[in-house]
C-alpha cells in the first residue's frame, strides 16, 4: 500500500512538472507570435521583449533566438545578434537550416570567419545538396580561399551534372581557378557553365570573367613577346 | 477520467487557433501546436487518476499489454542509445508532435487511461460512438473547404487541397480513415443509425483523395467481410459462403473506385518513385544502425545525410519514412520495427471483429504518416483491444 502511495505521489509530481512545462511552452508560443506582430507594426522594443520572454519560457525552441537575432541585427547590435545565433544553433545542432541561416546572417553582420564555420557545418549535415555546396564555395572565394572552393566543387563533379542547375557550380569553379591563376582551367569551366546556363541573364558574369581572362592572356602574351624581342 | 478521455477524442482533432496566434517551428503551428498542448495537458491532468485506477484494478498481462510494454521499453532504450538522446527525448522541435520519447510516453498514458477506465461494454461503446461522431464533425471542415464555404482560413499558405483542421491532407486522411473504420465497425455491430456518421466521412475522404486512407479502408472492409462470413455463414455450404463474401466485398471495390476516380492515382508514377527512394533511404539507415536505429525523432537529420540530390540538386527532406514499420525500424532499429509490428499483431489477434480496424490501419500506415490525432486514436483503440480481450476472458 505504501509503495503504491509513493508511486501515485511521484507520478503525480512528474505529471505536475509536465503540466507546468507544457503551459510554459504554450505561453512561449503565444508570446513569440505577439512578438512577430509587434515587429510587423514597427514596435521594436515590444518585439524584443516578447521574444525574450518566449526564449526564457521555452529555451529548447531554436526558432525564437533566430527571431531575436534578426531584431538585434535591424537595431545594429551585431554582438547580441551573434549571441542569439549561437544559442539557436547550439539548441539543435543537427538541423542544417539553423546553421545555414545563421551563417548567412553572420556574413551580413560582418562575422565572416564564423559565417564560414556555420556554412561548413551546414554542408556537413547535408553533404549531397548542390546549392549548399555552391554557397560554401562562394564564401570560400569571397574569403580569398579559392583552393578550398576548388576542392569542394571538384567533389561535386562526381554527382550527376549534366543538367541546367550545374551551371552555377561550373561558374564558381571558373572563378576559383581564375583566382588561383589557372587561366586555361578557368576558361574551360566558364565556357562549360555557359552551355548549362538556364537563362540569358545568367551568362553576363561568365562573359565578363572571360573578357577579363582574355585581357589577362593578351597582356601575358605581350609581356612574353616584349621579353623575347630584347 | 472518462470525461478527460472523451474530451481528448472530441477536442484534439478539431483543435486550432487563428493563424498567427502561436509560433513554433512548424508552418502549420496554428493547427498542430493546440493539438499537442491539449493532449499533453489533459493527459498530465489524468495521471493521478490513472495511477489510482491502476492500483485499484490493475492491468492484466496479455498480448496487448505485453506488446505495449515492449514498445515503450524499446523506445526508452532507443532514446538512451540514440545519436542525440536529448533530441530523441524532447523531440526534434520541442513542443511539436513526432516520434520522440516524450510523445510516445503520452500515448502510452492514453492507452493506460482507456485500458483501466473503459472496462465495461457500455463504456467502450460510448467511446467508439464519440470517435465516430468526432470523425463526422472533423469531416465537415474538409467538405466546406472544398466548396469554398469555410468561414475560417485554415489552409496552409500555397496549398490548394482541403485539409480540414489538420493542416495537411495526409494527416486528415489518416484520421478520417480510422474514424470511418470505427464507424463501419459500430454500424455492423450495433445499430444501422451509426451509418449516418458515414455520410460526411465518405464525402471528406473522396475530397481529400488520400490514397493511403482509401487503401486502408478497402482492406478493412475485406477483412471485416471475411470475418462476418466466417462467423455467421454455413461453412459447409461453400457456394453460399463464397457468394456472401463477394457481395460483402462490393463496398471495397467502390472504395477502390473512389481512389481511382478522383484522379490522383493517375499522377502516381513520380510519387511512387519518391516513396521508393524514401523507403530505400530508411532501409539504409536501418543497415547503418540495426540495433537501436538512429534514435527517435532523428529520422530527418540522418536521412538528409544520405539523401541523394533530387530536383535541381536539392535533396529530399522527409521527416517520416511514409511507412510505419520502416520508420520505426530506422529510428529504433530492427527490434523497434518488430515491436511496432507487434502492436498491430497483438491487438488484431485478440480483438475479434475490431481486428479489421487494426489490419486496415496497418495497410494505411504502409504508405501514410501517423500524426497526433490518429496516433492518439490508435493508442486508445489499443486500450479498447485490451479490454475486449479482458471482457471476453
Amino acid at each position: 500500500m505504501k509503495i503504491w502511495i509513493g508511486i501515485i505521489l511521484s507520478t503525480s509530481l512528474l505529471a505536475g512538472a509536465s503540466l507546468h512545462m507544457n503551459m510554459q511552452s504554450l505561453m512561449a508560443s503565444i508570446y513569440a507570435a505577439q512578438s512577430v506582430r509587434a515587429a510587423q507594426q514597427g514596435n521594436a522594443a515590444g518585439a524584443v521583449g516578447r521574444m525574450k520572454s518566449a526564449t526564457e519560457l521555452s529555451p529548447r525552441v531554436s526558432t525564437y533566438p533566430f527571431f531575436l537575432s534578426s531584431y538585434y541585427s535591424r537595431s545594429n547590435v551585431p554582438t547580441y545578434a551573434r549571441r542569439e545565433i549561437d544559442r539557436a544553433t547550439g539548441g539543435n545542432p543537427h538541423y542544417y537550416r539553423h546553421w545555414l541561416h545563421g551563417g548567412l546572417n553572420l556574413w551580413q553582420l560582418g562575422f565572416r570567419d564564423a559565417a564560414v564555420e556555420h556554412l561548413e557545418q551546414a554542408h556537413t549535415l547535408v553533404p549531397n545538396s548542390m546549392p549548399m555546396r555552391e554557397l560554401l564555395a562562394q564564401a570560400y572565394i569571397n574569403m580569398g580561399w579559392p583552393d578550398k572552393a576548388v576542392d569542394l566543387l571538384e567533389v561535386a563533379r562526381r554527382l550527376p551534372s549534366n543538367t541546367s542547375w550545374a551551371y552555377k557550380s561550373e561558374q564558381l569553379l571558373g572563378f576559383a581557378y581564375m583566382d588561383l591563376g589557372n587561366n586555361p582551367a578557368a576558361k574551360h569551366w566558364l565556357l562549360a557553365s555557359l552551355e548549362h546556363a538556364p537563362f540569358r541573364w545568367t551568362c553576363a558574369d561568365n562573359i565578363k570573367a572571360l573578357q577579363q581572362l582574355e585581357t589577362a592572356v593578351s597582356r601575358e602574351a605581350l609581356d612574353k613577346c616584349s621579353k623575347a624581342s630584347r | 477520467m472518462t470525461v478527460i478521455i472523451l474530451s481528448l477524442v472530441l477536442l484534439v482533432p478539431l483543435a486550432f487557433v487563428p493563424k498567427g496566434w502561436v509560433l513554433v517551428e512548424a508552418e502549420i503551428a496554428y493547427v498542430e501546436a493546440p493539438k499537442v498542448y491539449l493532449l499533453r495537458i489533459l493527459t498530465a491532468l489524468a495521471v493521478p487518476c490513472i495511477a489510482i485506477l491502476l492500483y485499484d484494478r490493475g492491468l492484466r498481462l496479455n498480448w496487448v499489454t505485453a506488446a505495449v510494454a515492449a514498445f515503450l521499453v524499446w523506445a526508452v532504450m532507443a532514446t538512451v542509445f540514440s545519436t542525440d538522446p536529448a533530441i530523441s527525448f524532447w523531440g526534434e522541435f520541442y513542443g511539436q508532435d513526432g516520434s520522440s520519447l516524450i510523445a510516445t510516453l503520452h500515448y502510452g498514458l492514453v492507452f493506460c487511461a482507456v485500458a483501466v477506465a473503459f472496462n465495461t461494454p457500455e463504456r467502450i461503446k460510448t467511446l467508439l460512438t464519440i470517435v465516430a461522431l468526432s470523425g463526422a464533425v472533423a469531416s465537415m471542415p474538409v467538405i466546406l473547404q472544398h466548396f469554398h464555404a469555410m468561414p475560417l482560413d485554415l489552409l496552409p499558405s500555397g496549398v490548394g487541397r482541403p485539409s480540414g483542421t489538420f493542416g495537411n491532407p495526409v494527416f486528415a486522411g489518416s484520421y478520417l480513415g480510422l474514424t470511418a473504420m470505427v464507424t463501419v465497425y459500430l454500424t455492423a455491430r450495433e445499430r444501422t443509425w451509426y451509418s449516418l456518421f458515414l455520410i460526411p466521412h465518405v464525402g471528406a475522404l473522396y475530397i481529400l483523395g488520400s490514397r493511403g486512407s482509401l487503401i486502408g479502408l478497402a482492406v478493412f472492409w475485406i477483412v471485416l467481410a471475411l470475418y462476418i462470413m466466417w462467423q455467421h455463414a454455413d461453412r459447409s455450404n461453400w457456394k453460399l459462403w463464397l457468394g456472401g463474401t463477394l457481395v460483402l466485398m462490393v463496398p471495397a471495390l467502390i472504395i477502390g473506385g473512389m481512389a481511382v476516380g478522383n484522379g490522383r492515382i493517375v499522377r502516381s508514377g513520380e510519387e511512387i518513385q519518391g516513396r521508393l527512394t524514401i523507403w530505400q533511404g530508411a532501409l539504409t539507415l536501418v543497415g547503418g544502425s540495426p540495433a537501436f536505429g538512429v534514435g527517435p525523432d532523428m529520422f530527418r537529420y540522418r536521412y538528409l545525410q544520405i539523401s541523394p540530390p533530387g530536383q535541381r540538386g536539392v535533396p529530399e527532406e522527409p521527416d517520416h519514412a511514409h511507412n510505419w514499420l520502416a520508420h520505426s525500424a530506422a529510428e529504433m532499429g530492427i527490434g523497434g520495427g518488430i515491436v511496432a509490428a507487434g502492436l498491430y499483431g497483438a491487438s488484431a489477434a485478440v480483438s475479434g471483429p475490431l481486428a479489421a480496424v487494426f489490419v486496415g490501419r496497418l495497410a494505411e500506415q504502409m504508405v501514410g504518416v501517423a500524426r497526433i490525432s490518429d496516433l492518439m486514436l490508435f493508442w486508445m483503440l489499443l486500450g479498447v483491444a485490451y479490454q475486449t480481450k479482458v471482457l471476453r476472458s
